[in-house]
């Protein structure tokens, strides 16, 4: 999937011109602080990232990216998919262009020179090359969807929420005049001012490519363009370079460029910032629903074009300021939502008792009309849970968002972004392998012994909680020097300027500025070991059916000439059917991850350092480099998904399901993914038993839900005739897909699970 | 007092108001030819084999009865529900219906679920025919309204009034079989005759219950004008009868009659137009909704 859809090589010319005044750019300003050199880059690369307005779009603010760069991530094919953070390189890309025959020797060797200066100066580089021994031996590599290991490092700065409530409010010039009055403070240490001095320059150079997308559209209406499609557009870009916005349309036009511009993906609570300007415009007749709708499908369609990642939109919830207004907004928000039918933005809504029924009412409707969205989050339960694990106030955690699968993270006030991702299978197969992995055959990880040695349960149960340990703390580690790396080598100014406290503190956001420096570790296959070391315990320890080294043979060999085996073991009990002993086992693996988890924030400096047990497809990726388990599922095949049960496995019933998942201990951590997939005849023909349903789930403490509406035989004939279920939505990942999108170890999965 | 269940099942939303948990009880003085809970009808434990699980170990083959054959096979006539085939199964393909429980236990079993229920839903029971064990039924349906939880009852009708009379007090609502208004060809169908059944409806609705009256329609056997008009005259007659559930008729039945060693059924699976026009001419005749 291509992360920048906007971008194309097409765009590129020869020389990279663009590509050498940045370099040029960076060199130059090598002995000025971070901030200056850092908005010396932007100079050059923002204006050139200004793209054309295209027919139909009613907001001015179309962008290419290009190879080098500043962002909190950037993402492509040439990248696997992976992100880069800070000060990125697309290497891929040049070398395409350096590649194109029109070039000359002299040319080709120019651009192999810029490559090679990146190769080393981009900061996902300069990360790893600050990797300790153990780091490189436990972590060799980054491809997490392709290669075979247990943990894996991410590069970024993703999903946090940037004040734009504050953008609405005071618009470019009232943030400018915001710091310029914090550069009064002469007890300011110098690299303090010349943080605010870049911030003001920031913001200035926002105002001139403001001026620019003016610019274009100037030359479009002396070419004789539609003036009244281009002159709102016009009037808005210059209203916003004087003065915050004056309406709805304002507001949305400020936004949309500052969260291109600035490479953010996340929309926060949109209901809260828009919701005063959109009622105001509506109730004084200034615009018409209609109107709005029109502008927000815009804005959808800028968000699709320009990124097919993310894209998340936050309604309701506790501590809004202004919740009658946000809740009309919510409505026009859902309602183009309903018409543009894509995958994105994803839009999620917090659900609490008093909420108004009409919101709640369109989000059903959505979900029932077979889109995946909004995503369900139970308020009272998120506030609470949000409050313990990141130790803030009730009135702080109030203003929690999250992230596309359900993470949390504090609304401009802290980063939690999950950088390292852990494969629990995979801990379980090296721990029974003798520190080895036995697809690379290689040493990974602790060797405490080989599966003779383990002659209890609990030795083999300790073993496995040990490993966990050690990868964990690596993992940690690693997030810490993502966020170091990132201090040494730039100020992420765009983030800093609407994150809490940067301005008030005079600091960059990872440099001391941002209120909450946390962190995220997403781990995988959490039911699949519960449900393995309860299969383990039964066969090997108790009915001493065979010893723990036969199965392990077995294991290895996929099952092959042991199905009755295979049988057996899928026949002891599993998480998700309100089985005392599946349940207990599942509590004590996720604690246990849990907790040894929230121990490592304080040694590597972070507020918190939390699990997320997440919905998406990496599932998928890492079961394709872990062997057989002793769950009963076999080699290569998906692993188990959120805190869900594993697919297929959940036998007993939807309140059974739900009891079990609610009793994992989803306090500890900073969000779990509950999947459930709904039939349409359900949600046609019993609304009320939906909502029963949802109030109940969130009664038992579950923190959120991630609702597909579909029915089976739909998606077995997607399998079979794709073209005609290009509509048929589920989710998968931080994202939606369509179902015939997705790959077929994916389609098998969601096929798998239980459908109510 | 104990109760032969055949199954509790949670999340039922088609029997009765908001989620629901259906407690079916084994079983039934019918013999429907249709049934599509046919391990509910003998009120003895019954073991079942799911020949797709079966690995063909043998295991199974020392039924003292003879029910079970060196390579898994199924002699259902034989079975006596003893249990050892299921417990002696390495992979779970043969189970048994049919658990003996108090009312206590069933309740045990149900109140975890009560949360769901949020004073919309609450328990069905079912079967089989719960009146088939009026007594247990009873018992258990007054435990559950002691609970704050809402019965409904679903029945075929073919219980004496004395049961019916018992367990009145606590059901809100009774979802009332009609299957066909001809009294020899019910007794055809379904091995008894209607008089019974319509005796009750009519004295059920006397007494002022609520009646959803549940109308199977299987092709061949009552997709007829004359019983359309015979439920329409029902639903004129007796004031008690709030709405009609058309049930077309459905083949999942046969997967539990194969695990039962029981032939298939040989009715044909409606069409949806086939269903859609039966709806309108019934909706047509009816003075009370009717519903699909």
């Amino acid at each position: 999937m291509r992360g920048y859809l906007a971008w194309d090589d097409a765009h590129l010319d020869d020389g990279l011109s663009v590509e050498f005044r940045y370099t040029q750019a960076y060199r130059d300003s090598a002995g000025l602080g971070l901030a200056a050199r850092e908005l010396a880059c932007l100079r050059v690369a923002l204006p050139a990232a200004v793209a054309p307005i295209q027919e139909g779009d009613l907001l001015a603010g179309r962008r290419m990216f290009r190879p080098l760069g500043v962002a909190p991530s950037y993402w492509d094919d040439d990248t696997d998919g992976l992100d880069s953070v800070s000060f990125y390189a697309d290497l891929g890309r040049m070398e395409r262009v350096m590649n194109r025959p029109s070039q000359t020797a002299e040319s080709r060797a120019a651009i192999a020179g810029l490559i090679d200066f990146w190769r080393r100066e981009n900061v996902n580089a300069k990360v790893r090359a600050k990797f300790d021994e153990t780091m490189r031996r436990e972590m060799p590599s980054d491809l997490w969807s392709r290669d075979s290991g247990v943990i894996f490092g991410l590069y970024r700065l993703v999903f946090s929420q940037l004040d734009y409530d504050k953008l609405v409010r005071l618009g470019l010039p009232g943030l400018k005049a915001e710091v310029l009055e914090r550069l009064k403070d002469e007890s300011l240490a110098e690299d303090q001012r010349d943080f605010l001095t870049a911030l003001s320059g920031l913001i200035d150079l926002l105002t001139d490519i403001i001026g620019l997308y003016e610019g274009q559209l100037l030359s479009k209406l002396a070419e004789g363009a539609d003036p009244a499609w281009l002159q709102p557009i016009l009037d808005s870009l210059t209203r916003l370079k004087a003065g915050p916005p004056q309406g709805f349309r304002d507001a949305l036009q400020l936004v949309w460029l500052y969260s291109v511009l600035a490479g953010g993906r996340d929309f926060g609570r949109m209901d809260v910032y828009l919701g005063d300007l959109y009622v105001q415009d509506i109730d004084s007749g200034a615009l018409t629903e209609e109107e709005a709708v029109a502008l927000l499908l815009s804005f959808y369609r800028l968000m699709k074009d320009t990124d097919s990642r993310d894209g998340r939109i936050v309604m309701g919830g506790r501590g809004r300021r202004n919740p009658a207004n946000a809740d009309r907004v919510s409505l026009a928000i859902m309602e183009a939502g309903l018409r543009f039918r894509e995958l994105k933005p994803e839009f999620s809504l917090r659900m609490y008792k008093g909420q108004s029924e009409e919101v709640i009412a369109f989000a059903l409707k959505m979900l029932g009309d077979g889109m995946t969205y909004p995503l369900l989050f139970n308020d009272e339960a998120s506030v609470r849970a949000v409050q313990q694990t990141m130790r803030v106030s009730r009135e702080e955690a109030e203003q929690y968002g999250f992230f596309g699968c359900g993470e949390y993270v504090l609304g401009h006030r802290s980063i939690g972004t999950p950088n390292d991702i852990i494969n629990l299978a995979k801990a379980l197969e090296v721990t029974l392998h003798e520190g080895t992995d036995p697809i690379r055959h290689c040493p990974h990880g602790l060797n405490l012994g080989a599966p003779e040695d383990f002659t209890t349960f609990d030795s083999l149960l300790s073993a496995y909680e040990k490993q966990v340990e050690y990868f964990t703390e690596i993992a940690a580690r690693h997030q810490k020097l993502v966020y170091d790396t990132v201090r040494e080598n730039g100020a992420m100014l765009m983030m800093s300027l609407l994150m809490d406290d940067c301005v008030a503190r005079a600091r960059p956001l990872v440099s001391g500025g941002v209120r909450y420096l946390a962190g995220t570790y997403e781990t995988y296959g959490n039911t699949t070991v519960a449900d393995s070391l309860t299969a383990i315990r039964e066969i090997v320890y108790e009915q001493k059916l065979l010893s723990l080294r036969q199965l392990v043979d077995i294991l290895d060999a996929d099952y092959a000439g042991h199905e009755d085996l295979r049988q057996r073991l899928l026949r002891c009990p599993k998480f998700g059917n309100d089985d005392p002993v599946a349940d207990a086992m599942a509590k004590t693996v996720n604690t246990h991850v849990f907790e040894t988890t929230a121990r490592q924030a304080e040694a590597n400096g972070l507020s918190s350092y939390l699990v997320v047990m997440i919905n998406n497809g990496a599932n998928v990726d890492l079961g394709q480099n872990t062997l057989a388990t002793a769950d009963g599922r076999h080699a290569f095949t998906y692993l188990s998904n959120g805190n869900n049960p594993m697919a297929g496995r959940d036998c007993c019933g939807l309140p059974a399901m739900l009891r079990s998942i609610a009793s994992t201990e989803m306090h500890l951590t900073a969000g779990t993914a509950q999947n459930l997939k709904l039939t349409t005849d359900l949600f046609t023909r019993h609304p009320d038993a939906v909502r029963d349903l949802i109030d109940t789930a969130f009664d038992l403490g579950i923190l959120s839900l991630n609702i597909s509406v579909l029915n089976r035989g739909e998606m077995e004939d997607a399998m079979i005739h794709p073209e005609d279920h290009q509509n048929l939505f589920v989710r998968v990942g931080g994202f939606s897909a369509r179902f015939v999108n997705l790959d077929p170890g994916t389609q098998a999965d969601m096929l798998a699970r239980a459908l109510y | 007092m104990q109760g032969l269940v055949s199954d509790i099942l949670s999340f039922s939303v088609n029997d009765g108001p908001g989620i629901r948990t259906s407690v079916f009880l084994k079983g039934c003085p019918l013999r429907c030819r249709w049934c599509h809970n046919p391990e509910a009808q003998r009120p003895v434990p019954q073991a079942m084999v799911q020949p797709f699980r079966c690995l063909r170990c043998g295991a199974c083959s020392v039924c003292p009865s003879g029910a079970r054959g060196s390579r898994g096979e199924y002699d259902a006539s034989r079975c006596t529900g003893c249990g050892l085939c299921v417990s002696l199964c390495p992979v779970e393909a043969c189970r048994l219906s049919g658990t003996w429980m108090t009312p206590e236990e069933a309740l045990d079993r149900i109140l975890p679920d009560k949360p769901f229920f949020r004073g919309r839903g609450g328990v069905t029971l079912t079967g089989g025919e719960p009146l088939a064990q009026p007594d247990f039924a009873r018992a258990l349906a007054s435990l559950l309204r002691g609970q704050g939880i809402d019965v409904v009852l679903e029945t075929c009708g073919h219980a004496p009034w004395e049961a019916f009379e018992g367990i009145l007090p606590s059901i809100s609502r009774f979802l009332y079989d009609w299957k066909v208004t001809d009294a020899e060809a019910h007794r055809r169908w379904t091995g008894a005759d209607n008089r019974l059944i319509r005796e009750n409806l009519c004295r059920l609705s006397d007494s002022g219950a609520e009646i959803v009256l549940r109308c199977p329609l299987i092709p061949g056997v009552n997709d007829c004008e004359a019983h359309f008009e015979g439920i329409a005259r029902l639903t004129r007659e007796l004031p008690g009868i709030r709405q009609v559930d058309l049930l077309p008729y459905h083949a999942l039945g046969n997967d539990k009659r194969a695990q039962l060693g029981l032939s298939k059924d040989s009715f044909a699976v409606p069409d949806q137009e086939t269903v859609r026009g039966w709806h309108s001419a019934l909706s047509a005749l009816c003075s009370v909704p009717v519903c699909l």
